[in-house]
């Protein structure tokens, strides 16, 4: 919060930036009267502080309402990207790891590190292109862009999940090895448990620690925007916006969009570390 | 401009009645007797829209670059603010799409009764789409608030003497100026007129809930996403016979997507019936891609107070070094290169310049001799481009600092962000720190079509984006400003030869624009750009 405001207040005179090069010097007094910005740093931190108890953010310079709605009327679209993306990547992230793991050196394993690696170096405004030119304009199967139900979501979703596949399933992939070699599943084999049964009741829940962590970390950079692929897909989302606002030194949006990214993030967090008490029940919080 | 119609005139309208001439003909003989192109359109070559007998219907969806930051109506000289605002609030005059010249649009006529006032009929009849009658009080209201310098919107900056409006009668608007302004119908075609009751009772409404007159009323705005418009059914140019244009198409959607391959691909994939300033490679993919001309010129500004750009050799051997023919033909697809920051359809064009040759040995011994006498040619120079301000600015850039450090100068490009660059670009010449040694890559669009307006922000010692100062320039052009006809042509060429001999700033080409239209769209692009759903047809 402090940081926000501080580095905020860094940017520049949004007062000049409104008014036209020519604007006389009142006018530019005037106007920063007008938005609060002729008072000392530490007096507008502290109405700042005080206004954000209160969750007033001020009017955004550039849209002249208020910053925090302008803000969360574009959560839900950036939930929706970053909530499919997740569904999509995750399960596949977690099957390819555990392929890769249980059949280490093979062939599906080499296959899988290739994809992963893949996924984590293609750049996903390329990818995104790609994607756009061979299921919109070639076949014609989706939508080109723009904001809407499933098919608008499934092919930027699919450029931002690239990435979290590769990445996920390399640690489900690194946790899943370190696990297998485990007491605890040789005992399970010597018991005569099938495979399967060893891999997905045994051995995933507690390889899922680090899972959970990286999935955490995933989740929370889709929700601190995805300015490419939202700017490439004309999707409304809180990355894009803050873009925006950054671009017109709209410091009110600014630190609206960065709290807001803010509160998301320590949500997921949040979750990811009450995750980990069902995961292992001899983490304890308190 | 009320004039009498001769005999002479009258066997011209029975001519082009009949179809005995071209059109070329047709505006050859009617300047002759004193007509304006566009008056001469309105005689038969193009006949006129009149009671409009098909209802408008389907949709049209047009792919944009940018989303505008506001629809208030003073915005709509901009670029991204155009294309909506143009559609839903009308000016009192606007241009003929195909000879360019003003025609009347709220008015009807209009003169010049002394040397400081214009006086122009209004159309009568005409009501906003929420049922407010348009009159001289509106018309007056509108012109006082859109150009004040209290309110000082950004449009100001394009006022030559500030004006006064005031209502004669109902139907009758006198606009007067603080000195002579020949060229004010042009200035007062950039701007529409607003709504004069929701500017006094309901500002708040004003950045996104434009009301106007205009053949298209707005619906909605759902910010990132799309801006939607619809025919407004009483619009008074179904049933007059000079609205250039009709009311074909009920509902217009304007959407917003930053990379001209996913505007292009919108089109393609039958989504859009237009994508808006397309790559010519992306262009190409669509299927009919129309490359127009338009009056943006993208040139290289000069920080003239630069140790070494100071030096006119050294702003010679600049205009030297950049081979603006293969500029144009690799990075941009097409365009002219220009030896002016306008273009032809300017008045005060000059004709007789030629764009700068391309010379690199030239250019280096230029360098070599400032470089003898002292000038500190080592001193760095910054080729700035402000972010994705137009397509591939920063290939451009880059082109340019590598062909001045072949030339024996320090440059270097920069891609700055936007706001940092718009509070580096436009500040005055006096305000530019010497050291700075900018090269800005800005276009220039002059849609008053005037030099008189590109010489004041960009050639005079006082100008809001001029970093080059010559006062025996701001006089010609002091002198230029007041007059009319071939003499103002004539004062304001030599403005231009002065800039030009002087290399205050380095013109590269006359931009194309490029658009993909569906193939069921019928549409010209237009040489200010506008975009107006009345003169497309979906078929």
């Amino acid at each position: 919060m402090v940081v926000v405001f501080f580095v905020t207040h860094q940017l520049g005179d949004p007062a000049r930036l409104m008014l036209r090069p020519e604007a006389t010097e009142e006018q530019v007094q005037a106007l920063r009267a007008s938005l609060g910005l002729d008072a000392p740093l530490p007096v507008q931190f502290g109405r700042y502080v005080a206004d954000l108890l209160r969750g007033d953010f001020g009017d955004s310079i550039w849209q002249r309402v208020p910053a925090l709605p302008i803000v969360l009327d574009r959560v839900p679209a950036t939930l929706y990207l970053a909530g499919f993306t997740l569904l999509v990547a995750i399960p596949l992230a977690v099957a390819l790891g555990v392929v890769s793991a249980v059949k280490p050196r093979s062939l599906a394993d080499r296959v899988v590190t290739v994809v992963a690696l893949a996924g984590v170096s293609t750049a996903d405004f390329w990818l995104g292109l790609m994607l756009i030119l061979v299921f919109a304009v070639q076949l014609g199967w989706l939508p080109t862009s723009g904001f809407g139900g499933v098919p608008f979501v499934i092919l930027p979703a699919a450029a931002l999940a690239v990435r979290p596949i590769g990445r996920v399933s390399q640690v489900v992939r690194s946790a899943m090895l370190d696990e297998l070699g485990k007491g605890y599943v040789t005992t399970a084999r010597a018991k005569g448990l099938g495979e399967r049964v060893v891999v997905f009741f045994h051995t995933i829940k507690n390889a899922s620690i680090p899972i959970v962590t990286m999935m955490g970390d995933e989740a929370a950079a889709l929700l601190n925007g995805a300015v490419v692929i939202e700017t490439l897909f004309g999707w409304p989302g809180v990355g894009i916006l803050l873009i925006q606002a950054i671009e017109r030194r709209d410091l009110p949006l600014i630190e609206a969009a960065v709290i807001t990214i803010a509160v998301m993030i320590v949500t997921v967090n949040l979750l990811v570390d009450l995750a980990y008490t069902l995961i292992d029940p001899r983490v304890r919080y308190g | 401009m009320t004039r009498q119609r001769p005999q002479a005139m009258d066997r011209l309208i029975e001519a082009a009645a009949r179809g005995h001439l071209s059109r070329r003909d047709l505006v050859a003989r009617g300047a002759a007797l004193g007509l304006s192109a566009s008056a001469v359109g309105l005689l038969g070559s193009r006949p006129p829209v009149a009671a409009q007998a098909a209802a408008p219907s389907g949709k049209i969806v047009l792919a944009m670059t940018v989303e505008p930051d506001t629809l208030e109506n003073w915005r709509a000289y901009s670029t991204d603010g155009h294309p909506v605002l143009r559609n839903v609030q009308e000016a009192l005059l606007n241009r003929d799409p195909e000879t360019n010249e003003l025609v009347g649009e709220l008015a009807t006529a209009w003169e010049q009764t002394n040397e400081t006032t214009w006086r122009f009929t209004l159309r009568q009849g005409v009501t906003f789409h929420n049922g407010d009658p348009f009159n001289a009080e509106v018309a007056a209201f509108g012109i006082n608030y859109t150009w004040s310098p209290e309110n000082n919107f950004q449009i100001y900056q394009y006022v030559g003497p500030d004006m006064t409006a005031t209502a004669v009668d109902e139907y009758t608007l006198d606009v007067v100026t603080e000195a002579p302004d020949p060229i004010l119908p042009a200035r007062l075609y950039f701007s529409p007129i607003p709504n004069m009751i929701q500017v006094q009772e309901r500002p708040e409404t004003l950045p996104d809930q434009p009301i106007g007159t205009g053949p298209y009323q707005f619906v909605e705005w759902n910010r990132g996403q799309y801006i939607r418009l619809e025919a407004f059914p009483n619009w008074w140019g179904l049933t007059a016979e000079d609205a250039r244009g009709a009311l074909n198409i009920q509902d217009a959607e304007f959407v917003f997507r930053a990379e001209s391959a996913v505007r292009a691909a919108m089109v393609v994939a039958g989504e859009a019936a237009l994508g808006r300033f397309l790559a010519p490679e992306d262009c190409q993919t669509t299927p009919n891609c129309v490359t127009a001309s338009s009056v943006e010129t993208i040139f290289l500004r000069l920080d003239t107070m630069h140790p070494a750009m100071k030096d006119r050799r050294v702003r010679e051997a600049i205009g030297l070094a950049i081979d603006k023919a293969t500029v144009a033909e690799q990075l941009f697809g097409g365009g002219e290169p220009a030896s002016q920051l306008v273009g032809e359809s300017a008045t005060g064009y000059n004709p007789e310049l030629e764009p700068y040759p391309y010379d690199l040995d030239q250019a280096k011994q230029l360098v070599e001799e400032a470089a003898a006498d002292g000038v500190p040619v080592d001193a760095p120079v910054v080729v700035a481009t402000r972010q994705g301000i137009y397509l591939r600015n920063d290939e451009f850039a880059q082109y340019v600092a590598a062909q001045l450090n072949e030339i024996g100068l320090d440059a270097s490009s920069e891609v700055i962000e936007i706001a940092q660059y718009n509070e580096q670009y436009d500040i005055n010449f006096a305000d530019v720190p010497p050291e700075r040694g900018w090269i800005g890559t800005n276009p220039h669009g002059n849609e008053i079509m005037d030099v008189s307006s590109t010489a004041q922000a960009y050639y005079s010692c006082e100008g809001g984006s001029s970093t080059y100062c010559n006062p025996a320039l701001d006089e010609a052009l002091a002198a230029a400003i007041p007059l009319t006809g071939e003499e103002r042509q004539a004062a304001l060429e030599e403005v231009t030869r002065m800039f030009y001999e002087d290399y205050g700033a380095i013109p590269i080409i006359h931009m194309p624009l490029n658009y993909g239209l569906a193939a069921n769209l019928e549409w010209q692009p237009r040489l200010d750009g506008f975009m107006l759903i009345k003169e497309m047809r979906l078929t």
